[in-house]
């Protein structure tokens, strides 16, 4: 396993998740630690287990504070693109889509994980997992031809 | 919108900014323990694609020989099999010449630990070329495939020892393709000596038939003494 891009996923994932970059990045530590204070080791495999224990971290997060609807940092991010439009145009239908469905999407498209990580992360069959994804891709090219 | 076109667009949608503790991190991070199918598979990787060229090129004329029943198919792989000793050496050399540089976690390997696991692998590619090669030939001419695998290898080993000898000498170290040299040799003297010297061939094709098994046991012994001076004083060259 390439640890430094296993931690990218994981951080894009958790980002995704909190829309902070300090804490994701505290969050992404601590699940290494916390693999790592169990298993000892790392191998391809495990990265289904890193982020079952990013999304419960996740969780007690939401719990212990309320997240803010949208951050100074994402705003930043955006004025920072060359592509600003754009960008806003496919955050906008992708807000629209339901939570899982955006999760689904940064999985299979920006983290490039297989169907069969994704789906034994996520508890759900191969079949399922390719339905859930053919729905989300079409709900989010509805949601672009309305946006454009 | 096409799949490709879905990604670019949805990695720039989930934008990140770059983590700042990524590397401080990573750095304090214990290094993983690989096991040693995982270390000899991340070495395969490292072998250059000439050189599994020249690998499956015997593997290759073995089988189109027998295939087309070009007759002197086991007189030729006879021949270039020596080159796979060849191709071993300079792998073995690039690591030494390199100092693994081509190895991303070169701190957690011996240069000795790399240049034995390449021996191994490319030890492992020669016996699954003979493998191959034998029966197939064996099958096609007539002859026990046993017999053609003794009648390929003793070339084989020979060029192995004295390669591995040359390796550690100064004239060795100094050029990294001297095995190629040697192993053009062994197939220059291959094709020559049914040619001219049929007498001693003739002696040496009986020698074999009774005496041929002992003859590579003994060659491997050699060899693999060899093998293991190599490995032994490979760190003093590094």
């Amino acid at each position: 396993m390439d640890l430094e891009k296993t931690y990218d996923k994981i951080y894009r994932y958790v980002y995704f998740k909190i829309n902070n970059r300090s804490i994701a990045e505290d969050i992404t530590q601590e699940t290494f630690l916390r693999f790592i204070s169990k298993k000892g080791d790392f191998h391809d495999s495990d990265i289904r287990y890193l982020y079952t224990i990013a999304r419960n971290l996740c969780i007690d997060e939401y719990r212990r504070v309320k997240p803010e609807p949208l951050t100074d940092e994402i705003n930043h991010s955006v004025v920072d693109s060359d592509n600003t439009e754009n960008r806003l145009l496919v955050k906008q239908a992708l807000e629209k889509l339901p939570v899982e469905d955006q999760e689904l999407l940064l999985l299979r498209y920006v983290n490039e994980e297989s169907v069969n990580t994704m789906s034994k992360t996520l508890g759900i069959s191969r079949f399922a997992l390719y339905r859930r994804l053919k729905n989300a891709e079409e709900k989010l090219r509805l949601n672009l031809e309305v946006e454009e | 919108m096409n799949k490709k076109e879905l990604k670019a667009m949805l990695n720039d949608a989930f934008y990140a900014p770059e983590p700042e503790e990524k590397q401080s991190f990573l750095k304090s991070f214990p290094p993983r323990r690989i096991t040693m199918v995982e270390f000899l598979l991340q070495q395969i990787s490292y072998i250059r694609i000439s050189s599994w060229i020249v690998f499956l090129a015997i593997v290759a004329v073995a089988i189109f020989g027998s295939a087309f029943g070009i007759g002197m198919t086991e007189d030729i792989v006879t021949m270039i099999m020596p080159f796979s000793v060849a191709v071993a050496m300079v792998e073995v050399n690039r690591s030494r010449k390199y100092n693994m540089a081509e190895l991303e976690m070169s701190t957690r390997f011996s240069l000795r630990s790399v240049v034995f696991a390449r021996m191994v692998i490319l030890g492992i590619v020669s016996i699954i070329i003979l493998a191959i090669s034998s029966p197939v030939i064996a099958g096609t001419f007539g002859g026990k495939a046993l017999q053609v695998a003794v009648r390929v290898l003793i070339p084989y080993l020979i060029t192995m020892i004295i390669c591995l000898r040359v390796e550690r000498s100064t004239l060795g170290r100094g050029n990294g393709y001297i095995s190629v040299v040697i192993a053009g040799a062994m197939a220059l003297f291959i094709s020559c000596a049914d040619s001219y010297t049929p007498a001693i061939i003739a002696c040496y094709r009986e020698l074999l038939a009774d005496w041929g098994l002992l003859m590579v046991i003994a060659l491997f012994a050699i060899a693999f003494y060899e093998q293991w001076k190599t490995v032994k004083t490979m760190e003093a060259f590094a």
